[in-house]
């Protein structure tokens, strides 16, 4: 077995950013900031989700996990406006919504009909529930944001539909399936080139840490399908919602 | 057969573009006048209920609300239309509207309209990417017109067009607004020629 990595291995880890705040420096991106803030608060995280992790584990309460789960709803839905920049009043409740639906649908599958256990295991239930939730919130981010600019570029269009008789859900069709299919794209490639251009990163660990690779294999397939429906879910039901906003859209700018 | 309107009044971030408009539009060519800038696409944006406005539309003497003219009303725009891939699946996609389903999709009589107006030359199933503004134009004109509204609202329907195609337009509106009310915004003189009523729209007020 290789050593543990360590505060050294962890230091090299960051002195490779350096090339990152090089190229924004040389190419004026202007996003410094934004890579210290984002990778400080990544770390901070993930120390003190470590550390929580321990003693959710040894308390395994089914209570404390759901509210860990809302939690991590609650955060990526927050995310999910903060990187979208959308304007709309309500609009974390719609993501929030659509995420706790969709996810909860998932994992209720994913744990008690595929992997059978008897209770909600923090062990399996807060590490799935994050794959799920996090998979969730970058694909609800990208849905959203070419929800909005979608509608920004066809308002016209969208009246010429209403013009017609068209109900809000129908003038937005075109929208939704542009915001659904470019939610759906980076997960559909990113199952396409698994296996063969790189190993998804809980089979990775797995593998890292003594399982099989074919056993390791059956949880990565069941995951990735889960993240896809969960995924596609999510931003079905988050557009829908969005979509009798449109009055918003079209008389604001 | 007469579509009122009373006291409608809109504002965009506190400027009043109309101003308290009541007027009452009869069967025929209701062709409202005026400069641009006067509000008079906005009138038929709120007719339609796409703005929100305060007043109130009726229509045989009954106050009309949002799913009335969703039924009834349909607005060409002047530009900035909705397209499908082919000609065809353009002028259908209104019939698959919830508030359309009861009307029935007549390819014949497509095929007249687009013979009609100068658009014979293309085949039904044509790519609309192959039409040029003015076609597309006459086309958004067939779709509505194929829907056969109680109440036609038209946003500069011949902006893009020479003066003989747009008296040729003028003349089928004059035989297809004869039991219905067609408002027609419009700023060339030839169309005070088809018009049965004229108004006059300056600074949010209507006059007629």
């Amino acid at each position: 077995m290789v050593k543990p990595i360590g505060l050294g291995g962890l230091l090299i880890s960051y002195g490779m950013l350096i090339f990152v705040f090089l190229i924004s420096y040389l190419e004026k991106l202007k996003v410094e900031k934004d890579i210290a803030i984002s990778y400080l608060r990544m770390s901070v995280q993930l120390f003190l989700a470590g550390f929580v992790l321990i003693y959710v584990f040894k308390l395994d309460s089914p209570l404390v996990n759901i509210v860990i789960f809302l939690f991590m709803i609650f955060f990526a839905s927050r995310i999910v406006v903060e990187r979208s920049g959308v304007k709309l009043k309500n609009a974390a409740v719609f993501i929030f919504i659509s995420i706790l639906a969709s996810s909860s649908v998932v994992l209720v599958v994913l744990l008690f009909g595929i992997i059978h256990l008897k209770s909600l295991n923090a062990r399996y239930f807060i590490p799935l529930a994050g794959m799920v939730v996090g998979n969730s919130m970058n694909s609800t981010a990208i849905g959203i944001e070419r929800f909005f600019s979608k509608i920004k570029d066809n308002r016209e269009r969208i009246e010429d539909l209403l013009g017609l008789g068209a109900l809000e859900e129908e003038a937005l069709m075109f929208v939704r399936r542009d915001a659904l299919k470019a939610a759906l794209l980076p997960v559909l490639a990113s199952a396409s080139g698994m296996g063969v251009v790189f190993l998804p990163g809980m089979m990775t660990g797995q593998i890292l840490s003594g399982v099989v690779p074919t056993q390791a294999v059956f949880y990565q397939i069941v995951i990735v399908i889960a993240i896809c429906l969960t995924v596609c879910l999510s931003n079905y039901l988050m557009v829908k919602m969005l979509s009798r906003k449109l009055n918003f859209y079209l008389t604001s700018g | 057969m007469c579509l009122y309107v009373k006291d409608l009044r809109l504002s965009f971030s506190d400027k009043e573009i109309l101003k308290g408009i009541s007027s009452k539009f009869g069967k025929g060519i209701n062709l409202i006048f005026g400069d641009s800038g006067s509000g008079k696409s906005t009138l038929l944006k709120a007719m339609c209920f796409l703005l929100k406005f305060n007043g109130e539309i009726a229509f045989k003497g009954s106050r009309v609300d949002e799913r009335w003219v969703k039924k009834h009303c349909k607005l060409v725009r002047q530009s900035g239309f909705y397209t499908e891939d082919t000609i065809v699946d353009t002028v259908k996609k209104p019939f698959e509207f919830k508030y359309n389903r009861d009307k029935i999709f007549d390819e014949k009589k497509l095929s007249e309209l687009l013979n009609f107006f100068g658009l014979g030359k293309f085949s039904v199933n044509d790519r609309v990417e192959k039409l040029s503004g003015g076609e597309l134009q006459r086309l958004a004109l067939i779709r509505a017109l194929l829907l056969e509204p109680e109440v036609l609202l038209a946003d500069e329907p011949t902006s893009n067009l020479d003066e003989g195609m747009s008296v040729k337009v003028y003349e089928f509106l004059k035989e297809f607004c004869r039991d219905r009310v067609c408002i027609v915004v419009s700023h060339e003189q030839y169309s005070k020629g088809f018009a049965d009523r004229v108004y006059y729209l300056k600074d949010g007020v209507l006059n007629g």
